[in-house]
């Protein structure tokens, strides 16, 4: 007994260690949106709520963040749209299921710098201009595969005589995927859209190669810490953090994660 | 499957606009990145000519050994701290925590996975600020904490999904838990390991963000490299030193995962 005790102790031990170094940094950013002075010395002087007002007013902020929101929106619509069809197709044809799923993989862990320079050679090969609205057909490319292989997952927790039942009923292919998979899987597909659409908001490498002027969220963080670390971007950078937080809460509850994991 | 067959198949024309997609945007853009690779740079401008040139310029100059060598040893050991840290947290999860606490705990590790990336290499910048910034201990703390969020799902998946039937059958002969860890667990989950070890291997080792922010660009790693080049708009630089790399460490993962890692699965 004693020996089951000390055995959970050190197992929670690695797990918190582990909770810590992925949200320690992101609460150092929260601690010194509240320092006093306006250059950073690493040794924090408490507190003041002046950067946070200033940061809500900051013009580059009020214009980042709607760009932000349209591309993400647009983005995770899209990958969606052509996602949700790819993952119909795989959960019905195992064969093609097996051997494609693993080049599925290649554009979603193609790493960013790599994904940005091919995005940004193709933009210059084909004289496109540099603006969000190339951005957004390049995070559809890149997250697509996610929404695939989460919503399969989910394709493949559904009664597979679902779709024979409404065929024997009349039910053409296109209908049954509409009448029954679409709204059986409906708050799936919402947390999904919710998953895409924070990684699109948080996709910082492909927006600041291939977007041109047009700036989002992530890219004004990366120009006011690159430029002069000062409260007002760590507060801006938190701001963007808690909401992220909230939106992947809500996702993964709605996707209902914990039922493959 | 034929393609005649699969032309006919009702369910083909849902995997259209998918395949539409990705072929357009991402893998005939890949082929970009291998065409200008044999391009030239004169007077700033670049020159649609098939030459060796950049391939002989890097591989003759002993500086893009050093670098190289440094960001793959650099970046082996992160991806191996990655994998055992995640493979030991999912290893926890899955064997010593119950499964309410468990999904709460997932939920949370993917939630912080899911912020944003430069945030957390500030965030790290000043914690480290005053004592180990700039080094690689700094960064290898960074990039670990960038990538274990892909190691941790990886592995719980798997271990939630390795037949508990085996394990018990195991126990019921007698096996200790450390025999049932060898001999069934690690076996079962090899080619996860491979698969996360890649995965993080390659998205550290393309990742200028850390080396720049936390690294402060003293340990110059292949993605400064990269970064530079694409700053001085040399272009068929960075993408032959791209595919350099790529198929350096491309070549060895495909062969270690056809002859060796897929033998050992079970599925």
């Amino acid at each position: 007994m004693h020996n089951k005790n000390l055995k959970n102790i050190f197992w929670w031990f690695i797990i918190s260690v582990g909770i810590v170094i992925l949200y320690l940094p992101l609460l150092a950013n929260l601690i010194f949106s509240f320092h006093q002075r306006q250059f950073i010395s690493y040794t924090l002087e408490c507190c003041t709520f002046q950067w946070w007002k200033g940061a809500l007013a900051d013009p580059l902020f009020i214009s980042t963040i709607f760009n932000s929101i349209l591309l993400g929106l647009l983005s995770s619509f899209f990958a969606i749209l052509i996602g949700l069809g790819m993952g119909f197709f795989l959960y019905r044809i195992p064969a093609v299921r097996n051997r494609l799923l693993f080049f599925l993989f290649i554009p979603a862990i193609t790493p960013p710098l790599l994904a940005a320079f091919i995005f940004l050679l193709t933009q210059n090969f084909m004289q496109i201009n540099p603006s969000l609205l190339y951005v957004m057909f390049a995070h559809v490319a890149v997250f697509s595969p996610i929404v695939v292989i989460l919503l399969l997952n989910k394709f493949l927790t559904l009664n597979p005589d679902l779709e024979s039942a409404s065929k024997n009923l009349g039910a053409s292919t296109f209908q049954s995927f509409r009448s029954i998979f679409v709204p059986l899987l409906f708050t799936e597909i919402v947390g999904t859209f919710l998953i895409v659409l924070l990684m699109s908001w948080n996709e910082f490498t492909i927006v600041w190669f291939v977007g041109g002027t047009q700036k989002t969220l992530s890219v004004a963080i990366w120009t006011m810490l690159g430029s002069q670390v000062t409260p007002e971007a760590y507060a801006i950078g938190s701001f963007l953090t808690i909401i992220s937080i909230i939106i992947a809460a809500i996702g993964l509850k709605i996707y209902r994660i914990k039922e493959i994991l | 499957m034929t393609n005649k067959r699969i032309g006919r198949n009702p369910y083909f024309p849902y995997s259209l606009p998918f395949l539409l997609w990705q072929a357009l945007v991402f893998v005939i853009p890949l082929f970009f990145l291998i065409v200008i690779s044999f391009w030239e740079i004169r007077e700033y401008r670049l020159i649609p000519v098939f030459t060796f040139q950049n391939y002989s310029e890097l591989l003759s100059a002993w500086q893009f050994y050093l670098v190289i060598g440094r960001s793959l040893f650099f970046s082996f050991m992160v991806a191996l701290s990655t994998i055992i840290f995640g493979a030991a947290i999912a290893y926890g999860l899955v064997f010593f925590v119950k499964s309410k606490v468990r999904s709460l705990i997932l939920a949370l590790i993917i939630i912080s996975f899911l912020s944003n990336n430069i945030l957390r290499a500030f965030g790290w910048q000043i914690i480290f600020a005053g004592s180990i910034l700039f080094s690689p201990v700094a960064m290898i703390v960074g990039y670990i904490s960038q990538l274990l969020p892909i190691s941790v799902v990886i592995f719980s998946w798997r271990l939630a999904n390795i037949d508990r039937d085996l394990i018990q059958a195991a126990a019921n002969l007698g096996g200790s838990e450390k025999i049932r860890f060898l001999k069934i667990i690690l076996p079962l989950s090899s080619s996860y390991f491979l698969a996360s070890f890649a995965i993080t291997f390659y998205l550290s080792l393309f990742d200028p963000i850390i080396a720049t922010v936390v690294g402060g660009g003293k340990i110059y790693t292949f993605s400064l490299f990269v970064m530079d080049m694409l700053k001085i708009d040399n272009w068929p630089i960075a993408a032959s030193a791209s595919v350099i790399v790529m198929l350096i460490t491309l070549i060895p993962l495909f062969v270690f995962w056809k002859y060796v890692a897929r033998k050992e699965t079970y599925a």
